[in-house]
Protein backbone atom coordinates (compact mmCIF):
# COMPACT_ATOMS: atom_id res chain seq x y z
CA UNK A 1 0.00 0.00 0.00
CA UNK A 2 1.20 3.13 -0.36
CA UNK A 3 1.16 5.92 2.18
CA UNK A 4 0.54 9.56 1.45
CA UNK A 5 1.02 12.43 3.84
CA UNK A 6 -1.70 12.88 6.63
CA UNK A 7 -4.22 15.65 4.00
CA UNK A 8 -6.69 15.95 6.78
CA UNK A 9 -6.34 17.49 10.16
CA UNK A 10 -6.33 14.43 12.91
CA UNK A 11 -9.00 15.73 14.65
CA UNK A 12 -10.78 13.62 17.48
CA UNK A 13 -14.30 13.13 15.23
CA UNK A 14 -11.76 12.08 12.14
CA UNK A 15 -9.52 9.34 14.11
CA UNK A 16 -13.28 8.50 16.13
CA UNK A 17 -14.69 8.13 12.64
CA UNK A 18 -12.36 6.25 10.50
CA UNK A 19 -12.07 3.46 13.65
CA UNK A 20 -15.85 3.07 13.24
CA UNK A 21 -15.35 2.68 10.07
CA UNK A 22 -12.42 0.24 10.22
CA UNK A 23 -14.60 -1.98 12.50
CA UNK A 24 -17.65 -1.97 10.76
CA UNK A 25 -15.41 -3.00 7.26
CA UNK A 26 -13.78 -5.61 9.61
CA UNK A 27 -15.73 -8.47 7.60
CA UNK A 28 -15.68 -12.38 8.59
CA UNK A 29 -13.47 -14.39 5.73
CA UNK A 30 -15.67 -16.67 4.17
CA UNK A 31 -14.52 -19.70 1.88
CA UNK A 32 -15.53 -20.26 -1.47
CA UNK A 33 -17.32 -23.50 -2.06
CA UNK A 34 -17.51 -24.80 -5.09
CA UNK A 35 -20.03 -27.42 -6.09
CA UNK A 36 -18.71 -29.83 -8.89
CA UNK A 37 -20.75 -29.27 -12.25
CA UNK A 38 -22.68 -26.67 -10.28
CA UNK A 39 -23.74 -23.58 -12.26
CA UNK A 40 -24.88 -21.02 -9.32
CA UNK A 41 -26.74 -18.59 -12.40
CA UNK A 42 -28.99 -21.83 -13.67
CA UNK A 43 -29.22 -22.81 -9.62
CA UNK A 44 -30.52 -19.67 -8.93
CA UNK A 45 -33.80 -20.31 -12.00
CA UNK A 46 -34.50 -23.75 -11.01
CA UNK A 47 -34.68 -22.32 -6.81
CA UNK A 48 -37.19 -19.85 -8.26
CA UNK A 49 -39.01 -22.81 -10.34
CA UNK A 50 -38.90 -25.02 -8.04
CA UNK A 51 -40.92 -22.58 -5.56
CA UNK A 52 -38.20 -22.82 -2.83
CA UNK A 53 -39.23 -19.64 -1.89
CA UNK A 54 -42.56 -20.67 -0.63
CA UNK A 55 -40.60 -22.14 2.56
CA UNK A 56 -37.42 -20.62 2.85
CA UNK A 57 -36.52 -16.87 2.77
CA UNK A 58 -33.69 -16.87 -0.17
CA UNK A 59 -31.84 -13.89 -0.72
CA UNK A 60 -31.78 -12.75 -4.46
CA UNK A 61 -34.80 -14.86 -5.59
CA UNK A 62 -37.90 -13.00 -6.19
CA UNK A 63 -40.95 -13.45 -3.45
CA UNK A 64 -38.40 -16.17 -1.85
CA UNK A 65 -39.64 -15.19 2.12
CA UNK A 66 -41.25 -18.48 3.38
CA UNK A 67 -41.26 -19.27 6.61
CA UNK A 68 -41.54 -22.84 7.05
CA UNK A 69 -38.12 -23.61 6.83
CA UNK A 70 -35.35 -21.67 7.80
CA UNK A 71 -34.12 -18.19 6.16
CA UNK A 72 -31.12 -19.41 3.98
CA UNK A 73 -29.45 -15.85 4.27
CA UNK A 74 -25.50 -16.34 4.22
CA UNK A 75 -26.36 -19.95 3.73
CA UNK A 76 -22.31 -20.39 2.68
CA UNK A 77 -21.58 -19.78 6.41
CA UNK A 78 -24.26 -22.53 7.73
CA UNK A 79 -22.07 -25.07 9.68
CA UNK A 80 -24.91 -27.53 9.59
CA UNK A 81 -27.57 -28.73 7.46
CA UNK A 82 -31.46 -29.62 8.73
CA UNK A 83 -29.48 -29.13 12.39
CA UNK A 84 -27.93 -32.83 11.43
CA UNK A 85 -25.70 -32.63 8.91
CA UNK A 86 -22.13 -31.05 8.01
CA UNK A 87 -22.79 -28.23 4.94
CA UNK A 88 -20.48 -29.60 2.97
CA UNK A 89 -21.96 -29.84 -0.87
CA UNK A 90 -21.92 -33.37 -1.42
CA UNK A 91 -24.23 -33.91 1.49
CA UNK A 92 -26.21 -30.86 0.60
CA UNK A 93 -26.77 -31.64 -3.48
CA UNK A 94 -28.06 -35.00 -1.80
CA UNK A 95 -30.10 -33.23 1.11
CA UNK A 96 -31.52 -30.93 -1.81
CA UNK A 97 -32.22 -34.18 -3.74
CA UNK A 98 -34.14 -36.56 -1.27
CA UNK A 99 -34.40 -34.74 2.22
CA UNK A 100 -36.44 -37.73 4.08
CA UNK A 101 -33.59 -40.15 3.17
CA UNK A 102 -31.41 -38.36 5.24
CA UNK A 103 -33.40 -36.94 8.09
CA UNK A 104 -36.61 -39.05 8.24
CA UNK A 105 -38.81 -36.25 10.20
CA UNK A 106 -38.09 -33.54 8.06
CA UNK A 107 -40.79 -31.39 7.41
CA UNK A 108 -38.86 -30.58 4.21
CA UNK A 109 -40.35 -32.68 1.22
CA UNK A 110 -38.42 -34.62 -1.71
CA UNK A 111 -39.42 -32.26 -4.61
CA UNK A 112 -37.91 -34.71 -7.65
CA UNK A 113 -34.61 -32.77 -7.98
CA UNK A 114 -32.84 -34.13 -10.41
CA UNK A 115 -29.15 -34.44 -9.74
CA UNK A 116 -27.66 -31.78 -12.43
CA UNK A 117 -30.38 -29.21 -10.81
CA UNK A 118 -29.60 -30.26 -7.40
CA UNK A 119 -25.69 -29.20 -7.78
CA UNK A 120 -26.62 -26.12 -9.45
CA UNK A 121 -28.93 -24.90 -6.76
CA UNK A 122 -26.25 -25.67 -3.88
CA UNK A 123 -23.77 -23.60 -6.44
CA UNK A 124 -26.64 -20.82 -6.13
CA UNK A 125 -26.52 -21.43 -2.54
CA UNK A 126 -22.96 -21.44 -1.46
CA UNK A 127 -22.91 -18.28 -3.65
CA UNK A 128 -24.98 -16.52 -0.43
CA UNK A 129 -22.58 -15.38 1.72
CA UNK B 1 -14.35 38.26 39.80
CA UNK B 2 -12.04 36.63 38.04
CA UNK B 3 -10.34 38.83 35.24
CA UNK B 4 -11.43 38.23 31.76
CA UNK B 5 -7.54 36.97 31.04
CA UNK B 6 -8.09 34.26 33.49
CA UNK B 7 -11.26 33.19 32.45
CA UNK B 8 -10.02 33.08 28.67
CA UNK B 9 -7.11 30.71 30.17
CA UNK B 10 -9.37 28.51 31.73
CA UNK B 11 -11.62 27.78 29.11
CA UNK B 12 -8.87 27.21 26.82
CA UNK B 13 -7.49 24.54 29.37
CA UNK B 14 -10.63 22.73 29.74
CA UNK B 15 -10.78 22.59 25.54
CA UNK B 16 -7.61 20.94 25.94
CA UNK B 17 -8.59 19.20 27.98
CA UNK B 18 -11.39 17.70 27.03
CA UNK B 19 -9.59 17.19 23.59
CA UNK B 20 -6.65 15.17 25.53
CA UNK B 21 -9.84 12.56 27.12
CA UNK B 22 -11.36 12.14 23.39
CA UNK B 23 -7.46 12.03 21.83
CA UNK B 24 -6.83 9.11 24.50
CA UNK B 25 -10.10 7.86 24.01
CA UNK B 26 -9.77 7.46 20.43
CA UNK B 27 -5.90 6.45 20.43
CA UNK B 28 -7.89 3.30 23.11
CA UNK B 29 -10.01 2.57 19.99
CA UNK B 30 -6.89 2.56 17.69
CA UNK B 31 -5.06 0.50 19.96
CA UNK B 32 -7.68 -2.02 20.45
CA UNK B 33 -8.55 -2.40 16.87
CA UNK B 34 -5.22 -2.74 15.35
CA UNK B 35 -4.68 -6.15 17.21
CA UNK B 36 -1.67 -5.00 19.13
CA UNK B 37 -2.42 -5.38 22.39
CA UNK B 38 -1.50 -9.17 23.62
CA UNK B 39 -4.90 -10.91 24.35
CA UNK B 40 -3.08 -14.38 24.97
CA UNK B 41 -3.71 -15.60 28.31
CA UNK B 42 0.09 -16.95 28.49
CA UNK B 43 1.17 -13.13 28.68
CA UNK B 44 0.22 -10.80 31.14
CA UNK B 45 -1.69 -7.88 31.66
CA UNK B 46 0.06 -4.72 31.44
CA UNK B 47 0.28 -3.25 35.21
CA UNK B 48 -2.08 -0.27 34.53
CA UNK B 49 -4.14 -2.44 32.56
CA UNK B 50 -4.45 -5.15 35.54
CA UNK B 51 -5.34 -2.22 37.99
CA UNK B 52 -7.66 -0.49 35.81
CA UNK B 53 -10.02 -3.90 35.48
CA UNK B 54 -9.27 -5.04 39.04
CA UNK B 55 -10.07 -1.56 40.20
CA UNK B 56 -13.31 -1.11 37.97
CA UNK B 57 -14.47 -4.70 39.28
CA UNK B 58 -14.10 -3.96 43.21
CA UNK B 59 -16.01 -0.60 42.68
CA UNK B 60 -18.28 -1.95 40.39
CA UNK B 61 -19.15 -4.92 42.89
CA UNK B 62 -19.42 -2.80 46.03
CA UNK B 63 -21.94 -0.37 44.46
CA UNK B 64 -24.07 -3.10 43.11
CA UNK B 65 -24.46 -4.90 46.84
CA UNK B 66 -24.74 -1.85 48.74
CA UNK B 67 -28.47 -2.10 48.54
CA UNK B 68 -28.65 -6.18 49.82
CA UNK B 69 -29.60 -7.32 52.63
CA UNK B 70 -27.73 -10.06 54.12
CA UNK B 71 -29.79 -12.91 56.06
CA UNK B 72 -28.56 -14.62 58.81
CA UNK B 73 -25.60 -16.84 57.38
CA UNK B 74 -24.57 -18.53 60.95
CA UNK B 75 -26.76 -21.75 60.93
CA UNK B 76 -25.13 -24.74 60.63
CA UNK B 77 -27.61 -26.59 58.44
CA UNK B 78 -27.10 -23.53 55.84
CA UNK B 79 -23.10 -24.11 56.19
CA UNK B 80 -23.19 -27.15 55.19
CA UNK B 81 -25.74 -27.34 52.12
CA UNK B 82 -23.40 -24.16 51.36
CA UNK B 83 -20.81 -26.47 51.32
CA UNK B 84 -22.62 -29.30 49.38
CA UNK B 85 -22.71 -26.39 46.66
CA UNK B 86 -19.20 -24.84 47.15
CA UNK B 87 -17.69 -28.68 46.33
CA UNK B 88 -19.47 -29.44 43.51
CA UNK B 89 -19.30 -26.11 41.99
CA UNK B 90 -16.85 -23.95 43.06
CA UNK B 91 -13.62 -25.88 43.50
CA UNK B 92 -13.44 -27.02 40.05
CA UNK B 93 -11.98 -23.95 39.27
CA UNK B 94 -11.31 -21.80 42.71
CA UNK B 95 -9.89 -25.09 43.91
CA UNK B 96 -10.28 -25.51 48.09
CA UNK B 97 -8.25 -26.29 51.11
CA UNK B 98 -5.64 -28.90 49.84
CA UNK B 99 -7.81 -28.78 46.57
CA UNK B 100 -6.19 -27.87 43.53
CA UNK B 101 -8.45 -26.41 41.04
CA UNK B 102 -8.74 -28.55 37.80
CA UNK B 103 -7.42 -28.33 34.40
CA UNK B 104 -9.30 -25.93 32.43
CA UNK B 105 -9.09 -23.09 35.66
CA UNK B 106 -5.26 -23.02 35.93
CA UNK B 107 -4.76 -21.12 33.10
CA UNK B 108 -7.41 -18.56 33.19
CA UNK B 109 -7.27 -15.01 33.43
CA UNK B 110 -7.75 -13.35 35.52
CA UNK B 111 -6.88 -16.69 37.74
CA UNK B 112 -9.92 -17.80 39.59
CA UNK B 113 -8.89 -16.46 43.26
CA UNK B 114 -8.79 -18.41 45.90
CA UNK B 115 -12.38 -17.81 48.08
CA UNK B 116 -10.61 -18.32 51.60
CA UNK B 117 -8.96 -14.51 50.91
CA UNK B 118 -12.09 -13.39 49.04
CA UNK B 119 -14.06 -14.77 52.18
CA UNK B 120 -11.96 -12.36 53.98
CA UNK B 121 -11.56 -9.49 51.99
CA UNK B 122 -15.27 -9.11 50.72
CA UNK B 123 -18.79 -8.89 52.39
CA UNK B 124 -21.25 -11.43 52.40
CA UNK B 125 -23.71 -9.20 50.20
CA UNK B 126 -20.74 -8.29 47.95
CA UNK B 127 -20.01 -12.36 47.63
CA UNK B 128 -23.90 -13.30 47.10
CA UNK B 129 -23.98 -10.31 44.82
CA UNK B 130 -20.79 -12.29 42.38
CA UNK B 131 -21.92 -15.56 43.17
CA UNK B 132 -25.38 -14.75 42.13
CA UNK B 133 -24.43 -12.28 38.90
CA UNK B 134 -21.24 -13.14 37.94
CA UNK B 135 -18.33 -10.93 36.44
CA UNK B 136 -17.91 -10.50 32.59
CA UNK B 137 -15.36 -11.17 31.10
CA UNK B 138 -13.71 -13.13 34.22
CA UNK B 139 -14.67 -16.03 33.50
CA UNK B 140 -16.90 -16.06 36.82
CA UNK B 141 -20.47 -17.38 35.51
CA UNK B 142 -23.85 -16.22 36.71
CA UNK B 143 -25.19 -18.77 39.18
CA UNK B 144 -28.52 -17.44 39.48
CA UNK B 145 -29.16 -19.78 36.84
CA UNK B 146 -27.97 -23.07 38.26
CA UNK B 147 -28.60 -22.17 41.92
CA UNK B 148 -31.98 -21.48 43.89
CA UNK B 149 -31.74 -18.49 46.05
CA UNK B 150 -31.53 -20.35 49.44
CA UNK B 151 -28.35 -22.13 47.92
CA UNK B 152 -26.50 -19.31 46.95
CA UNK B 153 -27.02 -17.67 50.56
CA UNK B 154 -26.13 -21.13 51.48
CA UNK B 155 -22.48 -20.84 49.41
CA UNK B 156 -22.17 -17.36 51.13
CA UNK B 157 -22.60 -18.70 54.56
CA UNK B 158 -20.33 -21.32 53.50
CA UNK B 159 -17.71 -19.28 52.33
CA UNK B 160 -17.84 -17.00 55.48
CA UNK B 161 -16.62 -20.69 57.25
CA UNK B 162 -13.95 -21.49 55.16
CA UNK B 163 -11.25 -19.52 55.75
CA UNK B 164 -11.72 -21.07 59.44
CA UNK B 165 -11.07 -24.69 58.21
CA UNK B 166 -8.17 -26.44 57.60
CA UNK B 167 -7.93 -29.73 55.25
CA UNK B 168 -8.82 -31.99 58.09
CA UNK B 169 -11.97 -29.82 59.15
CA UNK B 170 -13.00 -29.41 55.43
CA UNK B 171 -12.75 -33.24 54.93
CA UNK B 172 -15.22 -34.06 58.24
CA UNK B 173 -17.66 -31.34 57.48
CA UNK B 174 -17.57 -32.55 53.78
CA UNK B 175 -18.54 -36.50 55.23
CA UNK B 176 -21.75 -34.91 57.02
CA UNK B 177 -22.93 -33.29 54.30
CA UNK B 178 -25.67 -35.04 51.80
CA UNK B 179 -24.89 -36.00 48.84
CA UNK B 180 -27.89 -34.51 47.29
CA UNK B 181 -27.00 -31.78 44.59
CA UNK B 182 -27.44 -28.06 45.16
CA UNK B 183 -30.74 -26.78 43.88
CA UNK B 184 -31.85 -25.10 40.45
CA UNK B 185 -33.30 -21.56 40.79
CA UNK B 186 -37.24 -21.89 41.42
CA UNK B 187 -39.24 -21.10 38.46
CA UNK B 188 -42.17 -18.30 38.04
CA UNK B 189 -45.39 -19.36 37.12
CA UNK B 190 -46.23 -16.75 34.26
CA UNK B 191 -43.92 -16.88 31.35
CA UNK B 192 -42.13 -13.66 31.01
CA UNK B 193 -40.27 -12.92 27.62
CA UNK B 194 -37.62 -10.52 29.11
CA UNK B 195 -36.84 -12.86 31.61
CA UNK B 196 -36.66 -14.98 28.26
CA UNK B 197 -34.00 -13.16 26.90
CA UNK B 198 -31.65 -13.20 29.74
CA UNK B 199 -32.52 -17.32 30.21
CA UNK B 200 -31.42 -17.40 26.48
CA UNK B 201 -27.90 -16.00 27.40
CA UNK B 202 -27.53 -17.42 30.64
CA UNK B 203 -27.76 -21.04 28.81
CA UNK B 204 -25.25 -19.90 25.91
CA UNK B 205 -28.46 -20.13 23.24
CA UNK B 206 -26.42 -17.40 21.32
CA UNK B 207 -22.75 -19.65 20.94
CA UNK B 208 -24.67 -21.07 18.42
CA UNK B 209 -27.65 -19.11 17.01
CA UNK B 210 -28.07 -15.44 15.84
CA UNK B 211 -30.88 -13.91 18.19
CA UNK B 212 -32.44 -10.83 18.11
CA UNK B 213 -32.01 -8.67 20.53
CA UNK B 214 -28.96 -10.35 21.95
CA UNK B 215 -24.78 -9.02 21.15
CA UNK B 216 -22.94 -12.33 20.43
CA UNK B 217 -20.91 -13.65 17.95
CA UNK B 218 -21.83 -13.92 13.82
CA UNK B 219 -22.84 -17.73 14.32
CA UNK B 220 -24.59 -20.19 11.90
CA UNK B 221 -24.21 -23.07 14.15
CA UNK B 222 -27.38 -23.24 14.19
CA UNK B 223 -30.09 -21.77 12.17
CA UNK B 224 -30.65 -17.88 12.80
CA UNK B 225 -33.71 -17.07 14.86
CA UNK B 226 -35.05 -14.21 13.59
CA UNK B 227 -38.56 -13.89 12.82
CA UNK B 228 -39.16 -16.65 15.01
CA UNK B 229 -42.56 -16.13 15.85
CA UNK B 230 -43.79 -16.33 12.30
CA UNK B 231 -41.65 -19.77 11.49
CA UNK B 232 -44.11 -23.09 11.24
CA UNK B 233 -41.64 -25.53 12.24
CA UNK B 234 -39.05 -25.76 14.72
CA UNK B 235 -35.92 -27.89 14.42
CA UNK B 236 -37.81 -28.63 10.27
CA UNK B 237 -39.99 -31.13 12.50
CA UNK B 238 -42.17 -29.72 14.96
CA UNK B 239 -44.61 -27.55 14.09
CA UNK B 240 -44.19 -24.50 16.03
CA UNK B 241 -46.30 -23.87 19.20
CA UNK B 242 -45.66 -23.31 22.57
CA UNK B 243 -45.88 -26.76 23.73
CA UNK B 244 -43.50 -28.15 21.17
CA UNK B 245 -41.07 -25.32 21.97
CA UNK B 246 -40.55 -25.90 25.43
CA UNK B 247 -40.31 -29.56 24.20
CA UNK B 248 -37.70 -29.09 22.23
CA UNK B 249 -35.43 -26.34 24.40
CA UNK B 250 -35.48 -28.72 27.54
CA UNK B 251 -35.08 -31.98 25.69
CA UNK B 252 -33.57 -31.50 22.09
CA UNK B 253 -32.82 -35.09 21.41
CA UNK B 254 -35.79 -37.22 22.44
CA UNK B 255 -37.41 -35.86 19.33
CA UNK B 256 -34.47 -35.63 16.77
CA UNK B 257 -32.11 -38.11 18.38
CA UNK B 258 -29.17 -36.84 15.57
CA UNK B 259 -30.00 -33.51 16.31
CA UNK B 260 -26.21 -31.65 16.76
CA UNK B 261 -28.49 -29.32 19.62
CA UNK B 262 -27.30 -30.44 22.73
CA UNK B 263 -29.62 -30.99 26.12
CA UNK B 264 -28.17 -27.71 28.11
CA UNK B 265 -30.02 -28.93 31.34
CA UNK B 266 -33.12 -26.03 30.90
CA UNK B 267 -35.53 -26.18 33.44
CA UNK B 268 -39.05 -25.81 33.03
CA UNK B 269 -39.51 -22.54 33.79
CA UNK B 270 -36.40 -21.28 32.02
CA UNK B 271 -37.84 -22.83 28.62
CA UNK B 272 -41.11 -21.14 29.29
CA UNK B 273 -39.48 -17.84 29.35
CA UNK B 274 -37.32 -18.63 26.48
CA UNK B 275 -40.41 -19.65 24.37
CA UNK B 276 -41.54 -16.33 25.31
CA UNK B 277 -39.19 -14.69 24.47
CA UNK B 278 -38.97 -16.22 20.75
CA UNK B 279 -42.70 -15.75 20.29
CA UNK B 280 -42.03 -12.20 20.55
CA UNK B 281 -39.63 -11.96 17.38
CA UNK B 282 -41.34 -10.88 14.78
Amino acid sequence: MRRRAPCIRASPAVILGATLYLIACNGEHVPHVTVAGGNADRGRLAVESYGCGACHVIPGVPGARGLTGPPLNSFARHVYIAGELPNEPELLVRWIRDPPSLAPQTAMPNLGVSEATARDIAAYLYELR
Amino acid sequence: MLSREIRRRLALMAAGAGLLVLLAGAAGLLVMYSGVYDISAIEQHTAPVYRALEIGMRNAVRRRAAGIETPPLDDEALVRRGLRCFHDNCVQCHGGPGIAPADIAKGLQPVPSSLAQTARDWRPAELYWVTRNGIKMAGMPAWAYRMSERDLWATVAFLERLPHLGVREYRELLDTVAEEACMQPEGEHEADPRRGLAALRQYACHGCHRIPGIRGPDVYVGPPLERFAERAYIAGVLPNTRENLVRWITKPQSVSPLTLMPDLGVTEAHAHDMAAYLESLR
